[in-house]
């Protein structure tokens, strides 16, 4: 249940990995989130603005609020570069809403790679890759 | 041809020199190709701030929207800019029957696996043999609070394509890398597939 989160989420970035980039990201940092009290998913299964001339087929990248809350707790923070450098990228995404206790609210996606992304209502932007994460969802793109 | 030192810096007037050691990796022996990507971040501080932290990822180069022109590593040594390799065989009709097997299961790790046992020009360049130019480009969302997941990259500016254009035939020129090894990011890895849509060269 979301409501029994843990008073912190941490996010963890990753060491360095191996030399053909594949998914690689800088070392360690950590991303802390304040504690949630609500996730809503708006989306599932939801195709990309920018997948235009792609013929992946979505219908399968459906999460539940348990993957989504799996994701979001055992996600690496990563900058902004490797999201969109080194992670591979899908059409295929689901999004939502975070309510956190604090009163602050922010929107998050999660694509079928496991990357993510979570906006905050003040504009600061965090991007997340969970390559350990086991939603059916994801591993039906495997 | 450009006039390369023996640190791999450019030394022309129109390259400013901003090198950001934190992003170079291992030797590059021989560039047989050039990847053109879009940054994703708004302004060209944005990039040259996050590259100055420890073990960043970057570029060679960075092209501002006002096509002024940053080398940010040197062209002797790798940068992670490509990510998991597309099997250049699908795009050019020619995959065998025993890669066709392989593509046929749609995993983009076993794909990669594949292509990296291969040369260019039987691969597309990776981190290990390529240049990467970085344009100075958002991706942009309908609406302010929307996830990055949805977003579509802007449109490269005038004055970035006639900077990208004279850079990448200098580059060609001068590492000897054919017209042909020249490519958009999400034409060699699956990416946003309007990551540098409308760069020219």
């Amino acid at each position: 249940m979301v409501r029994s989160i843990v008073a912190f989420l941490m996010l963890s970035i990753s060491a360095a990995g191996s030399s053909d980039g594949g998914s690689s990201h800088r070392g360690s940092s950590t991303v802390r989130l304040p504690p949630i009290a609500n996730i809503t998913i708006k989306e599932n299964a939801a195709r990309a603005p920018a997948a235009t001339g792609s013929d992946e087929t979505c219908t399968r990248f459906v999460l539940t609020k348990r993957d989504v809350l799996e994701f979001l707790s055992h996600a690496d923070g990563i900058p902004e570069h490797d999201y969109y450098h080194m992670l591979d990228w899908s059409p295929c995404y689901a999004s939502g809403e975070i309510r956190f206790k604090n009163g602050q609210t922010a929107t998050w996606g999660i694509h079928r790679y496991r990357g993510g992304s979570i906006k905050f209502s003040d504009g600061r932007v965090r991007y997340l890759s969970c390559p350990k994460c086991g939603a059916k969802a994801f591993s039906s793109s495997q | 041809m450009l006039n390369v030192d023996k640190q791999g810096r450019i030394l022309h007037p129109r390259i400013a020199l901003a090198i950001r050691p934190h992003i170079e990796r291992s030797q590059l022996h021989k560039v047989r190709g050039i990847i053109v990507h879009q940054t994703g971040g708004a302004t060209a501080a944005s990039s040259l701030s996050s590259y100055l932290q420890p073990r960043a990822n970057g570029a060679h180069f960075l092209i501002d929207k006002d096509g002024k022109i940053y080398q940010t590593a040197s062209v002797n040594k790798q940068t992670w800019h490509v990510g998991s390799l597309r099997a250049r065989c699908v795009a050019e009709f020619r995959c065998t029957p025993a890669e066709l097997r392989v593509l046929s299961r749609f995993s983009p790790k076993a794909e990669n696996r594949m292509e990296l046992r291969k040369q260019v020009p039987a691969r597309y360049p990776t981190n290990m043999d390529s240049i990467g130019i970085e344009l100075v480009g958002a991706a942009i969302t309908s609406k302010g609070s929307d996830p990055a997941e949805k977003g579509v990259f802007e449109v490269v500016t005038v004055a970035q394509n006639q900077s990208l254009g004279w850079l990448v035939n200098e580059l060609r020129l001068t590492l000897g890398v054919p017209i042909t090894e020249v490519f958009r990011h999400p034409v060699v890895s699956r990416k946003n597939p309007t990551e540098a849509a409308s760069a020219q060269w």
